[in-house]
């Protein structure tokens, strides 16, 4: 119960410094906010400048804007999009579904690519391993922008399998979640493959080798589990470059999203929607690191409390 | 004319040729044959609107976008000719401050409300609201004074001072009329427009996906286009599409592959691909208003002074620099306007300012900037002759080409480049810059009021960034809104522009040209005044 409740004030404290960090950044822009609400290319009048500024409690001192800011976040109210003129936190609602979807669905898809390719690879033969590995350099070292450029005018504008973005459909989300997933399973897969080496020089590969057990269950009853351990710390990693990723893959793609959302309003200097970005992000990260300490435990039994087993 | 028009003029006569040649097979007579009257229509556009509301947002593509959606009191040719549309008719008052319009009464809303003086009325009430805080559209109506309902179908808008433009604000979609109950359902819900926004246009607003595509359905009870819309009735297209695809590559991916009928904004490189595809076609427009120029700071240390300004003026060699830059793309600038600008543009200007590198040195050497400094550029009093430039984004590389020019010269133009639109907008309202950089799209000669009347300062949101303030100026400028004679007016204009010119307070450059990248199957599209497409008479042939 207590280790609940410290986990709980911890990830408040981790969202409350990261919105804290995005408040100030933005402050520390010099100028009026009031040009980023209306943009550069309007008509608008010095009055209406000050009826702007007092309808977004730009004209309040730092410190009650800080806490008014505050004081929203705590109620998870985010105040209203300067652009949009909406609520953040129903924009952001409306836009994260299409990013769940593809960030679930490469989730999905990066770790079974990897656990594949790193089992195929880590037999005793070298070639296999040089070309994944030469492979995996080059997908990893491609600006996803590009590759999905690639993916596109292959799969979409040339052969015509797959469309552009059409509404919603399984088929529009194959070519971005191949897009987002590709980079991120070939780091993962290196991971993993050093593991996999790793486990496969320890007694215990030798001992089951030797009571016959066939190669591929070695590698996957025995080893796999010791690469997952590193592979898992990387958990951190990984949902920053999905976020992150979503960013270049919804745009290239023309899918509609958080992603999508976040470019938009860093250009158009939509501030309160880019604090909203901020703070969801955080959240997102504090729940997968809860996560991905409960899956430590149930790959290492050795980390679990009651087995009594030290960790090495 | 320029070539640009030439072209269109040319797919539309080739379009209209093969229109007629295949589908005259089961008509007698001379007759070209009606068009199939369904279908529909997918367009990629690059940019998504932050807010739907016209009234409030200041962005081109939310009035492109709600073009099809929202009809007007005029109606403004692709030529620039004005036309009655929601009004039948108006009336202007002799001092040029009241505009009595009087109103079609067999219009209907798409939620089923009638068009009176009484929506019209309220359509202006809503622009000018303080808690409306329009962007754009208010700042159109310029000296606004009110509207009055005369009877139920005329009503009657005033000014403090004559405001002749006001008959082409009234055609822009920033003046579109909406039902008048919708305007009451919020600045939240106009700017969404999740569920639709209601008009009285060809085509009812539909499903709407931020960031992937709105939908819109033929309104079948329309009877209300204007005389040189092209067509009559409801529109041709039964639904259209238009799908937000901010990257290029991918906008033009999907227009080559079929997977939408047309895309705006093809990329200047990507052109070629296009015209050699045998499936597609390009429509191009020189946008009017005022084109792509230099604004020259009068009131700065550097430019106040006359022969430094015509020195930078003609040390460009502007014509090399855009035919490099554009690949043939767009077309030099010789006036501060448009050549599509309606009524207005002064084309005796052509040619009269060639670059001259030598009459350049000569009047710098006058002016003091004798001195060189250890990397070519002139300096006076040891101060190195800098040109100050602050750019919202990234320099493009027309201006970066300008730079590299100006060094020929021994003048330094200093790109300071920034994301943060607050940095620039301050130093601009407080005057801290040599020249500043900009185009401004507008279908009427009067954006030259934006740009050189006094008051048009950019702390009072104008653009008169080269700080004018000749009391001559404002004559011709206030005349020129005065006049009702369109000769008269283009006479004031040119007035205008000669003294810009004359008195480099002023450097065009290039001329925007907007490109549209559509399928062979689309027919009878053109391009609108401000060189968006008109989707209400066009039609795409079944494949």
């Amino acid at each position: 119960m207590r280790g609940v409740l410290t986990r709980l004030v911890s990830a408040a404290l981790v969202v409350w410094a990261a919105a804290t960090c995005a408040f100030l950044v933005l402050q520390l822009i010099p100028g009026d906010p009031v040009y980023a609400v209306v943009g550069s290319d309007a008509l608008v009048s010095e009055e209406q400048h000050e009826r702007i500024r007092a309808e977004y409690g730009l004209d309040q001192p730092l410190v009650v804007q800080y806490l008014s800011y505050v004081a929203r976040l705590a109620t998870f109210r985010f105040g209203d999009s300067y652009q949009l003129q909406q609520p953040v936190a129903t924009v952001l609602a409306d836009q994260l579904w299409p990013t769940v979807q593809l960030a679930l669905a490469a989730t999905v898809l990066a770790p079974i690519l990897a656990v594949l390719v790193a089992v195929a690879t880590s037999g005793r033969r070298h070639w296999p391993r040089r070309v994944a590995a030469a492979v995996e350099l080059v997908v990893v070292s491609t600006p996803s922008f590009w590759l999905g450029i690639m993916l596109l005018t292959i799969f979409s504008f040339r052969l015509g399998w797959l469309p552009v973005s059409e509404t919603g459909g399984v088929a529009s989300l194959v070519l971005p979640t191949i897009t987002l997933a590709l980079p991120i399973a070939a780091v993962l897969t290196q991971v993993m493959r050093e593991g996999l080496l790793a486990a496969l020089d320890q007694p215990f590969a030798v001992t089951a080798r030797a009571r016959g057990v066939p190669e591929t269950a070695v590698r996957y009853r025995h080893a796999l589990r010791h690469s997952a351990l590193p592979a898992l710390t990387m958990a951190g990693w990984f949902t920053g470059t999905l976020l992150g990723g979503a960013v270049i893959v919804e745009n290239v793609f023309a899918r509609p999203g958080i992603g999508r959302v976040t470019l938009q309003a860093v250009g158009d200097r939509d501030l309160p929607v880019v604090q909203g970005v901020v703070a969801l992000s955080a959240v997102v990260f504090v729940a997968v690191s809860v996560l991905v300490d409960v899956l430590y435990a149930v790959v290492d039994p050795r980390l679990r409390r009651r087995t009594g087993v030290q960790a090495i | 004319m320029p070539p640009s028009r030439a072209v269109l003029a040319a797919v539309v006569l080739i379009a209209l040729a093969a229109c007629g040649t295949e589908n005259t097979g089961g008509t007698s007579g001379g007759q070209a044959a009606e068009p199939a009257v369904s279908g529909t229509l997918t367009h990629a556009v690059n940019e998504e609107p932050d807010c739907w509301d016209p009234h409030v947002s200041a962005q081109d593509v939310t009035s492109f976008l709600q073009r099809p959606v929202y009809d007007s009191l005029v109606y403004q040719t692709p030529d620039g000719a004005l036309e009655p549309w929601l009004a039948t008719k108006w009336e202007i008052s002799p001092d040029s401050k009241t505009y009595t319009f009087t109103l079609r009464e067999d219009v209907v809303f798409h939620d089923g409300a009638k068009l009176d003086a009484e929506a019209v009325k309220a359509n202006f009430d809503h622009i000018t609201a303080k808690e409306t805080n329009s962007q754009y559209a208010a700042g159109l109506l310029g000296p606004y004074k009110g509207v009055t309902v005369v009877g139920p179908h005329q009503v009657k808008v005033e000014f403090d001072r004559p405001y002749v433009p006001f008959l082409q604000a009234a055609s822009t979609t920033a003046l579109g009329i909406a039902s008048p109950a919708t305007l009451k359902a919020g600045p939240d819900k106009l700017c969404a427009a999740g569920a639709g926004s209601v008009g009285s246009g060809p085509f009812t607003s539909g499903a709407y996906v931020r960031g992937q595509e709105r939908t819109y359905t033929r309104n079948a009870a329309y009877n209300w286009a204007p005389k040189s819309a092209g067509h009559t009735g409801p529109a041709r297209l039964e639904t259209l599409k238009v799908r937000f695809i901010s990257e290029a590559a991918t906008r033009v991916g999907a227009l080559t592959s079929g997977q939408v009928d047309t895309a705006s904004a093809i990329p200047a490189n990507q052109l070629g691909l296009l015209t050699a595809d045998p499936r597609l076609q390009v429509l191009d427009k020189q946008v009017p208003g005022a084109v792509n120029a230099f604004y020259l700071n009068t009131k700065g240390a550097l430019f106040s002074d006359v022969r430094v300004r015509r020195a930078f003026q003609r040390a460009i060699d502007v014509d090399t620099l855009v035919k490099s830059v554009f690949q043939g793309l767009y077309q030099r600038a010789w006036s501060p306007l448009s050549p599509t600008t309606p009524a207005s543009y002064d084309a005796s200007l052509e040619n009269t300012w060639p670059p001259d590198p030598a009459l350049s040195a000569k009047l710098l050497d006058e002016a003091g900037w004798t001195g060189r400094d250890a990397e070519g550029y002139r300096t006076k009093d040891g101060k190195r002759l800098t040109v100050v430039a602050p750019i919202y984004g990234e320099a493009s590389t027309f201006s970066q080409a300008v730079q590299g020019d100006l060094k020929k010269s021994g003048i330094y133009l200093e790109l300071l480049a920034s994301t943060d639109a607050i940095e620039i907008g301050g130093r601009l309202d407080e005057g801290r810059y040599d020249v500043v950089e900009l185009s401004w799209a507008r279908g009427d000669g009067d954006i030259l009021s934006h740009f050189f009347f006094s008051d048009q300062t950019s702390k009072n949101s104008g653009h008169n960034f080269a700080q004018v303030t000749d009391p001559e100026v404002d004559t011709w400028l206030t005349a020129a809104q005065t006049a009702q004679e369109p000769a008269q007016r283009a006479a004031e204009y040119a007035k205008a522009q000669k003294w810009a010119i004359e008195n480099a307070v002023v450097v065009p450059t290039y001329v925007d040209t907007q490109n549209l990248g559509a399928s062979k199957k689309v027919r009878d599209l053109r391009l609108s005044i401000s060189a968006h497409p008109e989707f209400y008479g066009a039609w795409v042939e079944a494949p």
